[in-house]
């Protein structure tokens, strides 16, 4: 039997027509609750006062701190100034593994984990508790199926506990550690096993949170040997921080987000070059850059990060544009590269 | 100088209320995930908020904030998926293509939900995804021959 484009193109489109439908909305006509609610003014100041604390942690970078030993080798954290440092949490329940592990900066990171009753995340960030509690209190006001339940204590810290699926069990746990806002989020946990797993949560010391860590993980103590082995291959363009990606600072980094900070700032750097050796005139510039992007299409990290991310296809058009005719047509037909590369490859957003 | 008289165009909330069924509904169909559909939503108002009037087009921003987000949540390869949902619309037909359609590669999916549901032209999902067209081109045929291969 063959189906034509048309009986497939028509198919498709009543598949995802009815599929989207069955999606609705118990609380339609909802107010949105950042704006309608009361809480409001509390919820933009305590933005705006995250974003001042993460302008004032990114300005106190430079400022190394000693950190506890890490694993094995003399750590160096950039604490959130006044902080004991960011949560080190494990799920201890049985059946329970930890699955990965990011901290894009000392403000702010995450875990996952996986068991027998579906996923867990558990994520950390400077100055959101009020957000955050803000945010599940106001859905719980506008949804039926939505509601507060008991409070928990989660690794000594007294937790307002939401069950917030739209269809199912799922629960959230909010509380907060010194400066840190944590939230820990089950997926298809009932009432009862989420209790159990908020109460398996713990606190542990670094050394035992690293070794935690499964291989899909940096650690602090790997950071500078992985990030040395992912610049194998790959051409440096001038300013390339290299030292500044191989400081662990006490913090984990997921494999598959540290290979697109590692490779970010080259291709960025290289692409620069080019454009602006093409507005300078200078041939020989343009030429290295071209040369060095060329190389792009071997860098073994992004071969690594092409099964799940559009970014390596992303470098490797850029690298084919500035070889060619210098035009890119993710913008509309024919756009100048220096025209779409910062916005496109998220040159201008860092690799956080 | 007539700022005093100033006023927004469309109001947060209204949009909100007119929208945002529609977004979490475009977002279920490229996450697969309906809390997952509903986080990310109201992630995009949140990022809309601070900066609400000076947004060229509020929808055309939320809705790119929205496919952008789905995107990042596909990078997160250690996040764990969720478990297959039972049958959505119990008409098997349509059950046996969304699982069809829920496992091709996510970028894959992406494409075909941007064309065949946002009824948008390939330029606009190129420019949505931030991908060239020719690439956006493959993934829709790559998607549509493997869908036809199992659906046959």
């Amino acid at each position: 039997m063959t189906i034509t484009d048309h009986e497939l193109d028509d198919h498709l489109r009543r598949t995802l027509r009815a599929v989207a439908e069955t999606v609705t909305l118990d609380d339609d006509g909802a107010a949105l609750p950042t704006v309608a609610q009361p809480s409001r003014r509390r919820r933009v100041l305590a933005v705006l006062a995250a974003a001042a604390a993460v302008a004032l942690v990114a300005g106190a970078l430079a400022v190394a701190r000693p950190f506890g030993g890490g694993d094995g080798q003399a750590d160096f954290s950039t604490q959130v100034p006044g902080s004991a440092g960011p949560p080190r949490l494990l799920v201890t329940a049985p059946g329970w593994e930890l699955t990965g592990a990011d901290e894009p900066s000392p403000e702010r990171g995450e875990m996952t984990f996986a068991g027998p009753d579906g996923g867990l995340s558990l994520e950390w960030q400077v100055g959101l508790y009020d957000v955050w509690l803000d945010t599940f209190t106001a859905d719980v006001a506008e949804n039926e199926t939505k509601v507060r339940v008991d409070d928990l204590t989660v690794a000594g810290h007294q937790a307002a506990v939401f069950r917030v699926g739209h269809d199912g069990p799922d629960y959230v746990a909010v509380w907060a550690d010194g400066d840190y806002a944590v939230k820990l989020r089950s997926m298809f946990a009932d009432r009862g096993s989420f209790g159990d797993l908020a109460a398996s949560v713990q606190a542990v010391d670094p050394q035992t949170w690293f070794a935690a860590m499964p291989a899909n993980v940096i650690r602090p103590a790997d950071r500078a040997a992985v990030v040395d082995q992912m610049l194998a291959d790959i051409p440096l363009p001038a300013g390339y921080d290299r030292a500044g990606l191989e400081a662990a600072n006490g913090l984990v980094a997921d494999r598959f987000h540290l290979g697109f900070r590692v490779t970010l700032p080259a291709a960025c750097g290289w692409i620069g070059q080019w454009v602006d050796a093409i507005a300078a005139g200078n041939t020989a510039a343009a030429q290295q850059a071209i040369d060095a992007m060329d190389t792009s299409f071997d860098w073994n990290v992004l071969q690594e990060m092409n099964d799940s991310s559009m970014f390596p296809q992303s470098v490797w058009d850029f690298a084919t544009a500035i070889a060619t005719d210098g035009m890119v047509s993710n913008r509309g037909p024919d756009t100048p590269v220096a025209d779409a590369y910062v916005e496109a490859l998220g040159c201008d957003t860092g690799a956080g | 100088m007539s700022e005093l008289n100033t006023e927004p165009r469309a109001a947060i909330e209204d949009v909100y209320r007119d929208e945002r069924l529609g977004l979490i509904r475009l977002a279920f169909l490229l996450t697969g995930a309906r809390d997952q559909a509903e986080d990310i939503v109201q992630s995009a108002f949140e990022a809309a908020q601070p900066r609400w009037d000076e947004l060229d087009d509020p929808r055309a921003f939320l809705r790119r904030v929205v496919v952008n987000r789905a995107q990042d949540l596909h990078r997160r390869r250690y996040r764990p998926r969720p478990r297959p949902e039972p049958p959505v619309t119990h008409i098997p037909e349509l059950d046996e293509t969304w699982a069809e359609l829920r496992r091709l590669p996510d970028r894959q999916r992406a494409v075909v939900v941007l064309r065949f549901y946002e009824d948008l032209p390939l330029t606009d999902i190129a420019r949505l995804l931030d991908r060239p067209e020719g690439t956006v081109r493959s993934d829709l045929h790559r998607a549509l021959a493997q869908l036809r291969r199992t659906l046959a």
